[in-house]
């Protein structure tokens, strides 16, 4: 046991790593509902909406939702039900939590593995590519096709698309998010271009670049002239270029996965990224919470796998150890 | 009602050319230019109640919950309306008539009775009952299951069952407005406790559903994706001509029209004015315009300085260009509200003489030079700062207050425009810290006396009192004849307005978009508001 949890290995980085990230969800958890606490608004208002409220009914909806009890004694009532598994009730929609991001965690998951697919085919290939053409017509024209990229807003690129293959060739649907199984996945084909279309661009240039600096090493002059043929050195470059390009794809994921929110109001799909904007306007806290702890939890494991990766493809950090 | 709108285009997409300039690539594709129609229904020629297998309609915002009583947006309406009714239902002109009630009397000034209406079921077949009616105002009455409608009963003291198709209403003191509570425009929708507990309790929520009398049973709902709709064909109003009501919300306008152009969707409500064009030039697509009995105006409130002083709201009404503003703002779908009652909540009463009617009550016209002189008569001779909030989701009334604040800055009022979400400006609605305000008003009932008994009464957000005025309101609410009605509330509004509390702007319309393979039959103010999808109507 001492051995598995020893200085440098892996289960000990792991254990602390977990540990660190359940400490940074609390505090996480206390700044945004302090935050919205201090937000203007009053979410009982905000359900009866512009119109003559009675006092009667903003004291029920208080007092349903706790909003009638001191700041800390509310934040201190959900963390109790968290615990227990519970993650409360939407004040918005008077729907259990779980029961309301159950279907949408799933779609904008679906949507941002799609999209880091795509991201991930096209912009590394591409990249690697451009930097063995250092300088050539083909890597001008896709850096600077890059540059359109990283620079277009994604509802713009998301109605061109749709305009293109949802009306004109009339290949794609133009709205939502199918009737499940495959048809999600073909709805989901152009949200997912569009999002791949800014941030793939943003990995073409980093891999790119990556790809150019370890070219420009003095070990690839040494591997030719000690013989290696091309495909051998390409492999050397390609495997120490791997380290940035890994980092980048894992903050990637974790951007898609939490960054959604305009494509899916262009393409109308329920995911959560328009369920938060609207929860934090609305101060839905329950809602709020649990979709930020969700996105953070993603994001902390998301670099905790890009850690791990380090370890499996750089020697140097399997010999120091981790942590 | 309020607005619904969750995350407008305007918040997210500010400043989106892009989406214009796509617009105007996807016209150049078009080459038969829509009509545009005011009221009645598009397309020409004959129009029959054929058999149409699927409409499918799209909505601009999302629904949380389509049981009203829980969030009140007119689309929670819309959709409610086809699937659960009340004791009555306004008719085209917004005049009262029985749904579930077959007839009713009001023997006592606080006594209401209801004739049931035999032969009506729910959408599982079973009977409705007077015990579900009774239950049914329970529901309505409940300040957790139904915050937004529960005040309206507030007044309410019991709901008995008085015979096996009858059912007693007594108020605790008169009120004649109470009439529109149990309409399903209002503030009652039509249920049976067994599907509510079946539910675990839930109702208007996917789990829970909304199961009631009308022409549609609810298939599916999910929250920020659509609603699903089938045809009950043991309605007691006949069956539907349409069989299935798919219900989409799209939150880009821009995506809606697409989506209209690929031919997916048949139907969008309430289009966004300034994408007008984009609709109109759209194929094989008429726009309906009506008056949606909303209603826009300033909101002093008169216990803020400087705005406590009459010649600075006097000043600033002879500012408001209101003529200019309804042409330009709304491209002309509206006109110039000359007082808080709306029209079309008492041409049932009166008439063509609405208008007329309505006219006298508010007359400061635009006059800059009136206005120069009242400012110099106010306490703030050389003008004052000022700031406004304004929600994202109200672009014409953003567009107003810049266009007034540059008119007033000659005079040396500064006005500041803040645009911020619609749930911050709720909190600017009667504060303290908000002396400049606006209301964006839509109205829920055809009662005259509807935003008057806000406005006008104790709590109102202009923190206006006025002895007479309370007077007049209290003679109304007993005032069993409609006509004599009207020009109780007509004199209220018209004292009260002599002091400039409120400065009336517009009265709206909305527009909605529909394949001109189909029309609305007789489409207007209360449409939607009743089982809408009965008539569609099929051209040619």
């Amino acid at each position: 046991m001492r051995g598995l949890f020893a200085k440098g290995s892996v289960a000990r980085f792991v254990a602390i790593r977990l540990a660190a990230t359940f400490v940074l969800l609390l505090a996480l958890s206390f700044i945004v509902f302090g935050l919205l606490h201090l937000t203007p608004g009053d979410p009982a208002r905000n359900l009866l909406g512009p119109k003559n409220p009675s006092p009667e009914a903003l004291a029920a909806i208080r007092e349903k939702y706790r909003l009638d009890q001191p700041f800390l004694r509310q934040y201190a009532l959900w963390l109790g039900d968290v615990v227990r598994g519970r993650l409360g009730t939407s004040i918005r929609n008077n729907t259990p939590v779980t029961t309301l991001l159950a279907d949408r965690v799933v779609l904008t998951f679906q949507l941002a593995v799609f999209a880091f697919g795509l991201t991930i085919v096209l912009g590394v290939p591409l990249g690697i590519a451009a930097a063995w053409r250092a300088g050539s017509a083909f890597d001008r024209t896709v850096s600077v096709t890059s540059i359109v990229g990283v620079g277009a807003p994604s509802y713009a690129v998301g109605l061109l698309l749709l305009y293109v293959f949802g009306v004109w060739l009339d290949i794609f649907p133009v709205y939502g998010s199918g009737d499940g199984g495959l048809d999600t996945w073909w709805h989901l084909v152009l949200p997912a271009i569009t999002l791949a279309f800014g941030i793939g661009a943003l990995v073409f240039k980093l891999t790119r670049t990556a790809v150019v600096a370890e070219l420009q090493q003095d070990y690839v002059a040494f591997a030719y002239s000690r013989g290696l043929d091309q495909r051998q050195v390409r492999l050397l470059v390609l495997r120490n270029a791997l380290i940035p390009v890994a980092t980048s794809l894992g903050l990637v994921f974790g951007f898609l996965f939490g960054g959604t929110i305009l494509v899916e109001v262009t393409f109308a799909l329920g995911g959560i990224g328009g369920l938060l904007a609207s929860s934090v306007t609305f101060k839905d806290i329950p809602v709020v919470q649990a979709i930020t702890l969700l996105t953070a939890t993603v994001i902390a494991l998301t670099a905790l796998g890009v850690d791990l990766l380090y370890y499996v493809v750089d020697p140097r950090v399997r010999k120091r150890g981790l942590g | 009602m309020s607005q619904p709108l969750p995350f407008s285009r305007r918040t997210l997409l500010q400043g989106a050319g892009a989406s214009t300039l796509l617009l105007l690539l996807a016209a150049c594709g078009d080459d038969n230019a829509s009509s545009t129609t005011t009221g009645g229904g598009g397309g020409g020629g004959q129009a029959s109640a054929k058999e149409i297998d699927t409409l499918t309609v799209a909505f601009p915002s999302s629904l949380s919950n389509i049981y009203p009583g829980q969030e009140a947006g007119n689309f929670n309406y819309y959709v409610a309306a086809l699937v659960a009714e009340a004791l009555v239902a306004p008719d085209s002109t917004g005049k009262l008539v029985g749904a579930l009630a077959e007839t009713w009397t009001h023997p006592t000034p606080t006594t209401y009775v209801y004739t049931l209406r035999s032969g009506v079921t729910f959408s599982d077949g079973s009977p409705l009952t007077a015990d579900d009616i009774v239950y049914s105002v329970g529901v309505a009455k409940d300040e957790v299951m139904s915050p937004n409608t529960s005040y309206y009963w507030a007044n309410v003291d019991s709901a008995e069952k008085t015979a096996d198709n009858e059912v007693t209403i007594t108020l605790a003191s008169p009120d004649v407005a109470f009439e529109w509570g149990p309409c399903a425009a209002n503030a009652m929708w039509v249920t049976a406790e067994r599907f509510i507990t079946a539910a675990g309790g839930e109702i208007g929520t996917p789990a829970g559903l909304l199961v009631g009398t009308g022409p549609y049973r609810v298939v599916s709902f999910e929250p920020d994706k659509g609603v699903e709709l089938e045809r009950v064909d043991t309605y007691w109003g006949g069956k539907a001509p349409v069989k299935t009501v798919k219900i989409e919300f799209i939150p880009e306008e821009t995506t809606r029209v697409l989506a209209r152009q690929s031919g997916d969707i048949d139907m969008a409500v309430s289009i966004a004015l300034d994408q007008e064009q984009q609709w109109t030039e759209t194929d094989a697509t008429d726009v309906l315009f009506a008056p949606d009995r909303s209603f826009v105006c300033i909101d002093f409130n008169t216990a803020v300085e400087p705005f406590d002083d009459i010649h600075v709201r006097t000043a600033i009404a002879h500012a408001c260009d209101r003529a200019t503003y309804v042409a330009k703002l709304l491209n002309g779908h509206g006109e110039v509200a000359t007082a808080l009652t709306v029209p079309q909540q008492i041409e049932s009463v009166v008439g063509d003489q609405a208008r007329a009617k309505l006219a006298t009550v508010f007359e400061l016209g635009f006059d800059l030079e009136a206005a120069k002189a009242e400012l110099a008569k106010s306490k703030v001779p050389d003008g004052f700062s000022c700031k406004v909030g304004v929600s994202s989701s109200a672009p014409q009334v953003s567009q107003f207050f810049q266009s007034l604040a540059d008119t007033v800055k000659d005079l040396g009022i500064m006005i500041e425009v803040e645009e911020m979400p619609v749930e911050q400006w709720y909190d600017t609605i009667g504060s303290a810290d908000w002396g400049l305000a606006y209301m964006w008003y839509f109205n829920a009932t055809g009662d005259p006396a509807e935003l008057i008994s806000w406005f006008l009464a104790e709590g109102n957000p202009a923190s206006y009192a006025n002895e007479e005025v309370a007077a007049l309101l209290q003679q109304q609410r007993e005032e069993a004849d409609p006509a004599k009605r009207v020009d109780l509330i007509i004199e209220a509004q018209t004292v009260a307005m002599a002091d400039v509390p409120y400065v009336p702007l517009w009265w709206g319309e909305a527009a909605t978009a529909i394949n001109d393979k189909y029309t609305i039959e007789d489409f207007g103010p209360y449409t939607l508001l009743s089982p809408w999808t009965t008539r569609i109507l099929t051209n040619g």
